[in-house]
C-alpha cells in the first residue's frame, strides 16, 4: 500500500522578517521563495481529503508575542497553528489543517505567517522550515 | 491509494489551566470542548497519531507531557521541561496497537509534574492526526 504525500523542507537561506499583523507569505529569505507543496489528488470531493501539516522556527522579537501559520489552499489562508513567547526567545510553531470537500486535481498549498500587534518575526539562517500534503481516505 | 486518516485544530478563545500530575483532557479553552478525533478503522490495522501543542509552563524546571488516550488507556506522545517561566510547543507521534474493529474516539491529555501549570490559553494552539496504518 502507498500513501500520496508530498513534502517540501526549507533551510532559511537568509534572514527573513516580518511584522505583518495580517497574513503574508512565508518565504524562504528575503525576496526569495514561497514555502509551498503541490499534490494532485486522485480521489474525488466525496472519496478523500487532504491532511496538511507545516511548521518553522524562528526568532520571536517581543514579548508575550504571538505567531500564527496559516495554510493557504490557492483561495484562502486558514489557521494552522499559533504559538506565543513569554519573552523574546526562539520559537517554534507547528501547524495541521484537514481539507474536506476537494474534487479531483492538482492543489497548491503554501505557508503564510502574521503576528500579533507590536511583534516581528525573524526566521534566519538557521532556522527551518516545512510542509507536507497527503491524500487520506474521506 | 489513501489511507484513513483525520485531523483537527484547536484555537481555544479562553484558558485552559491545570495543575494535575495525572492526566486530564485538555480542553479547547475554559469549560471547552475535549479535543478529539473519532475514526473507525478495521481489525488488524493500528492508528499512528500526531499530537502537537503550545502552552505556557509557569514555574521554573518544570514539565509537561502530552499524551493521547483512545477510550481506555493513556499513551505517552511527548514532554518538555524548562529553565523558567515560559511558552513551549510539544510534539510527537505515537503508534496505538491491539485495538480491534471498530470506531475509537482519541484525544489529547496533558499531566504536570510537580508545583507546575500549564496554561492553554488565546495565544495558543493544539493539532492531533489520527492514521490508520498496517499493524
Amino acid at each position: 500500500m502507498t500513501i500520496n504525500v508530498e513534502n517540501k523542507n526549507v533551510a532559511f537561506a537568509s534572514s527573513f522578517t516580518t511584522s505583518s499583523t495580517s497574513y503574508v507569505d512565508l518565504l524562504d529569505g528575503p525576496g526569495g521563495a514561497v514555502i509551498d507543496v503541490t499534490i494532485v489528488k486522485t480521489g474525488g470531493a466525496a472519496d478523500s481529503n487532504i491532511l496538511v501539516q507545516c511548521g518553522a522556527c524562528c526568532v520571536q522579537n517581543a514579548t508575550t508575542a504571538v505567531v500564527t501559520l496559516g495554510i493557504h489552499d490557492g483561495t484562502t489562508t486558514f489557521d494552522a497553528g499559533r504559538a506565543e513567547n513569554y519573552q523574546t526567545a526562539y520559537g517554534l510553531i507547528l501547524g495541521a489543517k484537514l481539507f474536506t470537500g476537494l474534487a479531483a486535481g492538482s492543489y497548491t498549498f503554501k505557508i503564510r505567517v502574521k503576528l500579533s500587534a507590536g511583534n516581528q518575526v525573524n526566521f534566519n539562517a538557521n532556522h527551518s522550515g516545512f510542509i507536507t500534503a497527503m491524500e487520506v481516505a474521506a | 491509494m489513501s489511507a484513513n486518516a483525520l485531523s483537527t485544530n484547536a484555537f481555544p478563545a479562553s484558558t485552559f489551566s491545570t495543575s494535575s500530575l495525572s492526566y486530564v483532557d485538555l480542553l479547547n479553552g475554559s469549560g471547552g470542548a475535549v479535543i478529539s478525533v473519532s475514526i473507525t478503522k478495521a481489525a488488524g490495522t493500528s492508528l499512528l497519531v500526531r499530537a502537537s501543542m503550545s502552552a505556557r509552563q509557569n514555574a521554573a524546571n518544570a514539565t509537561i507531557t502530552l499524551g493521547v488516550n483512545d477510550g481506555t488507556t493513556d499513551h505517552y506522545v511527548a514532554e518538555n521541561r524548562n529553565f523558567a517561566t515560559c511558552d513551549v510547543v510539544l510534539a510527537g507521534m505515537t503508534i496505538i496497537s491491539g485495538l480491534g474493529a471498530g470506531t475509537f474516539t482519541i484525544k489529547l491529555r496533558i499531566k504536570l509534574d510537580a508545583a507546575n501549570q500549564c496554561n492553554f490559553g488565546v495565544d495558543h494552539s493544539a493539532a492531533l492526526m489520527v492514521m490508520e496504518i498496517a499493524p
